[in-house]
């Protein structure tokens, strides 16, 4: 195909309806139609290794009865706490990345540092950290060597502390790096024209980056915050599945084939995020909502 | 439970219609090209293997042997066998025992033909493992199964840190309620595993009154959980493992002091360090299991039950059951056989004496109190149940 014609598609498709009309379409059956199907299993139950096809709401009053609801909420607290953690870590960074590191080479050897997790399994990387916070680890040693303790600390491994500082080296780059994207393309004449107005650093940071950045601050808190929600191998590596996330209490109903369980439990976690984004576009209607943040993008 | 099968078969009926008529015109050709195939297709349990691999399996069959691992996530294998039809493809899987109660009556498994002419070691086997172990639910007269591995599972101790001689026989209170093990008991995150654990210790000590460890009502396995709680509250466990490497990685490091783990953790342990932990003899009660070789129902059609009876027999033969025992300290339905082939093919004395241990041992230990491993509670989903509150909590 040559230029013209590919050119003259594409402008005839950019007029067309049906182009996000098949998007809709195909959105509809890969994402909407199989929740639908996951919310219709919630109200199965399961025996004896069996789904039985009655519908009733036995899995929902077994969830709750049992308690198994908490697994939702205790994944969703570490996940928020979490992603804020890691967004006040990885925002000066980022700032410092894209306007402060004035020398290419040393921004492409971080950026390139940033990479690195994504080439190694992720339990490779986490089991090392048992060698230096286990009761006979680097870190326990090295403690009762100088004096500081008698004894080895217990909770340095399989507790929450150890899920949350599992989790931070994996998940700083899924922040960093949308948050340095957009902050890249920020104007250096903003800056300046807001420091020769008289505004602190502090005034600029408030009023200038931080709502030029926000485009950048919301994909960092999606790409963290949804991954560390299924967070399987932290949790079992770190924690000693002594905390209990939802990756790990799904697994558990299907080795008893329990599919409306871990079907009620992806709902409910799923109504929960819904919820959660209600109240943030309550919030934000004054100014112009969710889509209004990312029309900072259009300058 | 009729009405499910249905269902998968009305899946399968859709999912095949779909795929067209290429598999009709296939299917034919497929399954004669299979009754001549040499290959025997293998579904089952990693410690099944043999270390030392399949060559000697080939020299003394003529087949080759493709096997395909799993853990004994026992939900997987019934999805993998029931929805999935893996017998489609595998010839016979190695499970549990116990796994034919519900599968052998559904038609899934088929019926162990003990007088094939290619299965000529089936009369060594010892009665007491053709008895009532394999058959179908309510104890009837159909053998679905082959038996293949067996051992009874205790413990793995540090005996320094519990102040104790590896010689002692000991309880299963310092797993569960000892003061020496406070907050240095590693426990099996499966329920299949551990709950039925606590349920007979908590049963042998009089603490809960209930019928059958393995297969817990709801008010039994509230109960048995209601009291794990509470040692678990107390401070009694320090962390819940997964799979056999993390075993050795606990039990190595001595992250914990004991672990209710398979005894080859414990070997391997020994083998990185020395002999510095013990899979102990217990007083009160171990947990006895086995697995079984399950012929696929679909083998019946392929044409090439021969060669399935040819290897399974190599199964049952002196060389795999030697090589077992020697390398994972398993025993099987006709040890005899493997102290027999050791010594006829000269393995050392010392190989021979391990042999011979590990065949005195699990006697010894199906002589103590025990009970079965129960891959197929009726109470499934209530005893999952009850061991996520558990570990919730």
């Amino acid at each position: 195909m040559t230029r013209g014609p590919l050119k003259a598609w594409y402008a005839h498709a950019a007029s067309a309806r049906w182009p996000v009309a098949a998007f809709v379409a195909l959105w509809f059956a890969l994402v909407i139609l199989p929740l639908l199907l996951l919310l219709v299993y919630t109200f199965l139950h399961s025996k004896g290794y069996r789904v039985v096809w009655e519908p009733g709401f036995t899995t929902w009053t077994t969830l709750f009865e049992s308690g198994r609801w908490l697994v939702t909420v205790r994944t969703l607290r570490i996940a928020f706490t979490i992603t804020v953690i890691e967004l006040l870590i990885a925002f000066p960074f980022a700032l410092w990345l894209a306007k402060g590191c004035r020398s290419p080479a040393l921004k492409a050897v971080i950026l390139a540092a940033l990479t690195i997790p994504f080439f190694l399994d992720l339990s490779s990387r986490t089991i090392v950290w048992r060698a230096i916070l286990g009761r006979q680890g680097l870190l326990n040693t090295a403690l009762i060597e100088m004096g500081l303790i008698d004894a080895p600390i217990d909770w340095l491994l399989f507790s929450e502390f150890a899920v949350h500082f599992g989790m931070l080296a994996p998940y700083f780059p899924t922040m960093v790096f949308p948050i340095f994207l957009v902050l890249s393309l920020v104007d250096d004449e903003y800056i300046q024209a807001s420091q020769d107005l008289g505004a602190s650093p502090l005034q600029t940071l408030v009023y200038v980056i931080l709502p030029l950045s926000l485009p950048g601050i919301m994909a960092g808190i999606v790409f963290t915050l949804v991954p560390t929600m299924a967070e399987y191998v932290v949790p079992w590596l770190m924690g000693g599945f002594n905390v209990n996330m939802l990756g790990r209490s799904v697994e558990n109903a299907l080795t008893a084939l329990k599919y409306p369980t871990a079907a009620a439990l992806s709902t409910f976690i799923i109504a929960l995020l819904g919820a959660l984004l209600a109240t943030l576009s309550l919030l934000l209607r004054r100014t112009g909502g969710l889509a209004g943040i990312f029309e900072t993008l259009r300058r | 439970m009729s009405d499910t099968k249905k269902t998968v078969v009305s899946r399968r009926q859709v999912l095949k219609a779909a795929a067209g008529g290429a598999v009709l015109v296939s299917a034919g050709p497929l399954r004669q090209a299979r009754a001549a195939d040499t290959t025997i297709r293998v579904y089952g349990v990693n410690t099944s293997t043999l270390k030392a691999g399949w060559d000697a399996f080939t020299e003394q069959t003529g087949l080759t042997m493709e096997y395909t691992e799993t853990t004994a996530d026992l939900g997987v294998f019934i999805r993998e066998v029931v929805a999935n039809e893996i017998g489609e493809v595998y010839d016979f899987f190695i499970i549990d025992i116990g796994m034919q109660r519900k599968l052998g009556p559904e038609g899934y498994f088929l019926q162990v033909d003990e007088n094939h002419p290619q299965l000529t070691n089936w009369k060594t086997v010892e009665e007491g493992y053709k008895g009532s172990i394999m058959v179908e639910e309510g104890g009837g007269q159909v053998a679905y199964g082959v038996p293949n591995m067996f051992n009874a599972d205790s413990f793995g101790f540090w005996p320094d840190a519990l102040g104790v001689n590896p010689q002692d026989t000991l309880d299963w209170s310092y797993m569960f309620e000892n003061e020496r093990t406070m907050g240095r008991a590693g426990v099996d995150t499966s329920w299949a595993q551990s709950m039925t654990h606590i349920a007979m210790y908590v049963k042998a000590t009089g603490k809960v009154d209930v019928k059958d460890n393995t297969d817990l009502t709801p008010e039994e396995a509230k109960a048995v959980m209601d009291w794990a709680i509470e040692r678990k509250r107390a401070g009694q466990f320090r962390t819940f493992f997964s799979g056999f490497d993390e075993q050795v990685h606990l039990l190595g490091t001595q992250e914990v002091d004991c672990l209710n783990c398979w005894e080859p953790a414990v070997r391997e342990v020994n083998n990185q360090k020395g002999e510095v932990v013990v899979y102990y003899a217990f007083a009160d009660f171990y947990f006895k299991w086995g697995n079984a070789i399950y012929i696929a129902k679909q083998a019946a059609e392929r044409g090439n039950l021969d060669n399935v009876y040819k290897a399974i027999n190599y199964f049952l033969g002196g060389e795999y059951r030697a090589q077992q025992a020697r390398d994972r300290g398993y025993g099987g339905p006709n040890m005899p056989l493997a102290i027999e082939y050791a010594q006829a093919n000269d393995w050392s004395q010392e190989d021979v004496d391990g042999i011979r241990n590990t065949s005195e041992k699990i006697n010894r230990k199906y002589e103590s109190e025990h009970f079965w491993t129960n891959p197929v509670p009726k109470n499934v989903d209530v005893m999952e149940e009850e061991w996520e509150r558990f570990l919730n909590a």
